[in-house]
């Protein structure tokens, strides 16, 4: 699933989405638009400490060029200056600006907050589109930092097969048809997931397709952008919950963005070398 | 004549043809769909959580070595598990007296003779039916910090802004308020009880001898609720200990571990891989311990309650 923002398009739309500036600027302006009262913000974060909160931040690390671990998964590599550039991003718009909206419980609050227009843009993915029935609200792509690129994340569910049953053949043909160009568009045509595979995104789908689900053509769109995943190794969680602890405290100012990252850095490569 | 031969011969009843008429037999057989239920979810779980507590183990993996005490040890050195501990201590602390004390206020309230005293009753007792999950939405709203009731409210009367939930100092002490609404219709109906169970004879003879209402209350009814209070302590400090679901649902155990109590690691480390894949022998581990500081908490309260309780006859 492709994460995109979501804005509510009532506003006077002045800044563009070029860059991460651009959208720390905007989440202000944002604000000033709906009135500048402090029961407004102008972008939302989900600081849990949980995936949730990581992954926000992993598209945000890539958009700056960094990487999460390095190319083996031996090390971790998040705290270079693309993951201190993201997360002082993040710094700035939660403690300084206060422009952003920190959801502690992450149960559905942001969704809620921008559907009645508290909210100004928010971090999303196409399932999340029919939740906003009163507001009128477009769609953009993910920001990018200068010199960076518009990286977004996409979280698919793993098709697993067991080897253990004797029918490996079988469940592997299986998987072969079901992840088929042809399978995938009438999967997405008739369900509104996005298509797994970019040959089925061609200018006749994404018109049909946004058609059927207003809004969702860009988040297909934006697949070209998805340019990197999170390691898939079994530390992974581990790795998650120590990179949403660092961005959670800085978010909440109780840390500065590279000795956080380092101390996070330290934390994940243990848990590397220990299995 | 092989039919007869094998019929049981007559005027030897022996042991098993005792066992099968007895009164003994039937009363097995009508506990026994309980006594397995209770030995599948309660005895087998307790035996196979020890075992668990000597692995380094997960809860799918087939493979699980033999630690020893390793994890016994190892509490001692996890600095999150000095954190949890904290947690509940600073929770139960706050949670016990709060809440008991405000009962006990709520009881005397509601043992009045005023109108409309059963839907007063009614409505102090509703949160305790009313489930976790739909408080949790609800004191999610009232404690949000820029939207919420309480601190439109407070800011009426020139207080706050609160960050409730969302702070990391305030975070705890909201868990303390949303538990004791929620529990505090159990133990005012425990008092209530209590309340109406002080022999009216007593207070009217203190009342004739010239006490007060203050002093009546002091020597005569307070006395008497001794045991409902001893109850309700040791009761109260129990589920303290074990916080879990408003955690789960609200905090989290957020932010940055402030409220991140015990029972809540311990289903992180055993039932998520947040800590790794083999956290689950050390999460039995800890419930093991949990269960002895809660034991001998327990042995301690009523020991100490027994020599101030006072049980009328």
């Amino acid at each position: 699933m492709a994460w995109m923002v979501a804005v509510v398009a009532t506003l006077t739309m002045t800044v563009s989405f070029v860059d991460r500036a651009a959208l720390s600027v905007l989440a202000v302006e944002v604000i000033k638009d709906l009135g500048m009262s402090k029961q407004q913000y102008g972008w939302a974060f989900p600081i849990d400490g949980s995936e949730d909160t990581t992954w926000h931040y992993d598209a945000m690390l890539w958009e700056a060029g960094g990487d999460i671990l390095n190319a083996d998964n031996t090390q971790a590599a998040f705290n270079s200056d693309a993951g201190v550039q993201a997360l002082t991003a993040l710094q700035q718009m939660a403690v300084t600006d206060k422009s952003v909206f920190l959801d502690q419980q992450n149960t559905g609050k942001i969704d809620t907050l921008f559907n009645s227009g508290k909210i100004g843009m928010h971090v999303t993915g196409p399932w999340a589109l029919s939740g906003y029935p009163d507001i009128n609200y477009g769609v953009q792509i993910m920001p990018e930092f200068p010199g960076g690129s518009h990286a977004t994340i996409a979280g698919p569910d793993m098709w697993v097969m067991f080897d253990n049953n004797g029918h490996g053949e079988a469940a592997w043909q299986f998987m072969q048809w079901l992840t088929a160009a042809e399978q995938v568009k009438a999967d997405a045509m008739e369900s509104g997931h996005l298509p797994i595979r970019n040959s089925v995104v061609t200018p006749s789908f994404l018109k049909a397709f946004d058609q059927k689900f207003p809004g969702e053509g860009l988040f297909a769109q934006n697949l070209t952008n998805v340019t990197k995943a999170r390691p898939v190794i079994t530390s992974y969680d581990q790795i998650s919950r120590i990179m949403a602890e660092a961005v959670v405290k800085v978010m909440l100012g109780q840390g500065d963005p590279k000795s956080s990252l380092d101390d996070a850095a330290n934390q994940v490569n243990q848990v590397l070398a220990g299995g | 004549m092989a039919a007869v031969a094998a019929r049981p011969p007559r005027g030897a009843p022996g042991f098993a043809r005792r066992a099968l008429t007895s009164d003994h037999l039937a009363g097995w057989l009508f506990v026994l769909p309980a006594v397995f239920l209770v030995a599948l979810f309660s005895i087998f779980p307790i035996i196979w959580g020890f075992i668990l507590s000597l692995q380094k183990a997960s809860l799918i993996s087939p493979n699980r070595p033999f630690v020893g005490i390793d994890n016994y040890t190892h509490i001692a050195s996890d600095p999150v598990a000095r954190q949890a501990a904290t947690n509940a201590v600073i929770y139960t602390c706050l949670f016990v007296p709060t809440s008991i004390i405000i009962a006990l206020f709520l009881a005397i309230a509601l043992n009045q003779k005023i109108r409309l005293i059963r839907f007063y009753r009614l409505a102090v007792f509703i949160p305790v039916a009313v489930s976790t999950i739909a408080t949790g939405v609800m004191f999610m709203w009232v404690f949000d910090a820029n939207f919420g009731l309480a601190n439109w409210a407070l800011g009426g009367v020139g207080l706050g802004p609160f960050g409730w939930f969302d702070s990391p100092s305030g975070a705890m002490p909201s868990l303390v308020i949303m538990t004791v609404w929620g529990w505090l219709g159990f133990d005012a109906i425990i008092y209530l009880a209590a309340l109406q169970g002080v022999p009216h004879e007593l207070v009217e003879a203190a009342a004739v001898d010239g006490a007060s209402r203050w002093t009546i209350f002091r020597n005569v009814t307070l006395p008497l609720l001794g045991p409902a209070t001893l109850l309700l302590v040791v009761w109260s400090t129990i589920s303290a200990v074990q916080l879990f679901d408003e955690v789960f649902f609200i905090t989290r155990g957020g932010p940055l571990g402030h409220t991140n109590v015990p029972v809540f690691y311990i289903y992180r480390l055993a039932f998520t891989s947040q800590y790794g894949f083999s956290a689950a022998g050390y999460a039995a581990a800890l419930a093991y311990v949990l269960f002895v500081v809660i034991l001998i908490l327990t042995l301690v309260q009523f020991w100490m309650g027994n020599r101030v309780v006072h049980y009328s006859s």
